[in-house]
């Protein structure tokens, strides 16, 4: 796991920012335990940390992986990482106690040269080069894209076991990771939500969309098969669709 | 109508009747076998064994009563199952089921109906159990799973307006007190209103506040092609 050379240049020779991944492993209240084994667990042959990593290491337009884990599972997957030879990963570093937390960690590590930044959770070992390929091009143009699906499920809002409002069915989306941001923004973003402790957001657009009001958040096509594996369900799920072929 | 004195049941309707192509091929994905028993063969074997329910009907597509009839011949054997051909989306559906029942929810036979999508095969008897007593108490009960990560996209898709922060994803059945859910679709229909679920239609047109009951993150809606092999690998598991 060598570090490849890192320049202060900032974009390659077509203009373009070079863009780090970012895979969180997040410690997550409440489950931590059963999500760290499954971040661990054997799936197709290896754990579903490393599959993730695998589908950027193998994406054209990423440069480097940084990997944040919980603490206690820092060398381990260091260990693992090198040993599966992936020449991008630069670092594998120590996460906080929340997963906004580790997210900023990461951040800080990242230096102070301009970049495009995709942050994607550990626990979604199904990523498609397609997925990636549409951030980091949607990254291009935008300060801030996601990856979403649509809800297939009518969502309404539940107050006091009643239901109470409806949005737009068409025009809900849910969110995935990768999320792609510009290093400075999503820094920005980060760096305000941090003084608001109420404030646990589910993911990196949350804090973009509740702290920067300002940045258009680009809406890219995810991938149905991409789903958080956090149970052993899940990893039969998850299992049976790379047995299939997929994603 | 010979059984006046016999305490109401409820009714359960599975709806087949919707294309069901987008998980490929030209058989609608309901009646694909999936370890080892079409999707509706599961939901009704699941509205069979819960107490307090006397009739199950299934609405299909015209086209596809024949094979309807052979997969329930085959999978339920001695299980009365009442077909009825259903129409071009879910709500037109909804209200030849009711129709059909029209006669028995009139009489006070069938207090409470239970609606419930064909495509959501893993569904347990006891979500069913506890979706029809909150309909019984509430007048209309629904099953949702909390959801977080949702955003409301732009008219045209392509930016996110709003994170809407955990919403409740609704699954089915949907339980309602059957004379007001008939009045509601009969009402609808002379209005032309077709809603999404059997809870629009019924929060548009009566007073009744739909509750909300704890739902199961395994009953999952079969949308997609990857939604079989995850379906078959739950069912296999259980």
């Amino acid at each position: 796991m060598t570090a490849p050379g890192r320049s202060a240049a900032t974009a390659d020779g077509r203009g373009r920012r070079r863009v780090v991944a970012v895979i969180v492993a997040a410690e997550t209240t409440g489950s931590s335990g059963a999500a760290v084994r499954a971040l661990l667990a054997p799936l197709a042959g290896r754990p579903v940390i490393e599959h993730s990593v695998a589908a950027f290491e193998q994406a054209p337009s990423v440069e480097e992986i940084l990997v944040v884990v919980p603490a206690a599972l820092t060398e381990q997957v260091r260990r693992r990482l090198a040993a599966g030879g992936y020449r991008k990963v630069s670092r594998v570093i120590d996460g906080g106690a929340t997963r906004a937390e580790s997210v900023r960690r990461a951040l800080g590590a990242l230096g102070d040269a301009d970049a495009g930044v995709l942050i994607h959770d550990a626990a979604r070992p199904l990523l498609s080069q397609r997925v990636i390929a549409g951030c980091v091009t949607a990254l291009g143009s935008h300060d801030a894209v996601c990856a979403v699906v649509p809800a297939a499920d009518t969502m309404v809002a539940v107050e006091n076991e009643f239901i109470t409002e409806r949005p737009q069915r068409d025009r809900l989306r849910r969110r995935q990771t990768p999320q792609g941001f510009r290093l400075a923004v999503i820094r920005r973003g980060h760096e305000l939500a941090r003084a608001d402790p109420a404030f646990e957001p589910a993911d990196d657009c949350a804090v973009v969309l509740r702290y920067l009001p300002e940045v258009t958040v680009r809406l890219v096509p995810g991938s149905e098969l991409s789903f958080p594996v956090t149970s052993p369900a899940d990893l039969d799920i998850a299992e049976t669709l790379l047995a299939a072929g997929l994603p | 109508m010979t059984e006046r004195q016999a305490r109401p049941a409820a009714a359960a309707v599975v709806l087949a009747s919707g294309a069901g192509t987008r998980v490929g091929g030209e058989r609608n994905k309901v009646y694909l076998p999936l370890g080892g028993r079409s999707a509706v063969a599961w939901s009704l074997r699941a509205f069979a064994g819960v107490a307090g329910i006397g009739v199950l009907v299934l609405v299909v597509r015209p086209q596809d009563e024949a094979l309807a009839a052979e997969v329930l011949a085959r999978e339920l054997p001695g299980c009365p199952v009442e077909v009825v051909p259903g129409g071009a989306a879910r709500h037109d559906s909804e209200l030849m089921a009711l129709r059909h029942l029209a006669p028995r929810i009139t009489a006070g036979e069938t207090d409470v109906v239970l609606i419930h999508d064909a495509a959501r095969p893993l569904v347990t008897p006891g979500l069913i159990a506890a979706v029809l007593a909150a309909a019984r108490q509430a007048g209309g009960a629904v099953p949702g799973v909390p959801r977080d990560g949702l955003t409301l996209a732009s008219e045209d898709g392509s930016v996110a307006e709003a994170d809407l922060g955990t919403m409740t994803a609704m699954q089915t059945p949907q339980g309602f007190l059957s004379a007001p859910l008939l009045a509601a679709y009969e009402r609808a229909a002379a209005d032309g209103f077709a809603g999404t679920d059997t809870a629009s239609c019924v929060t548009r047109y009566t007073g009744i506040r739909v509750r909300c009951v704890p739902g199961d993150d395994r009953n999952i809606k079969i949308t997609y092609p990857a939604d079989l092999a995850v379906a078959a690998t739950s069912l296999a598991r259980s």
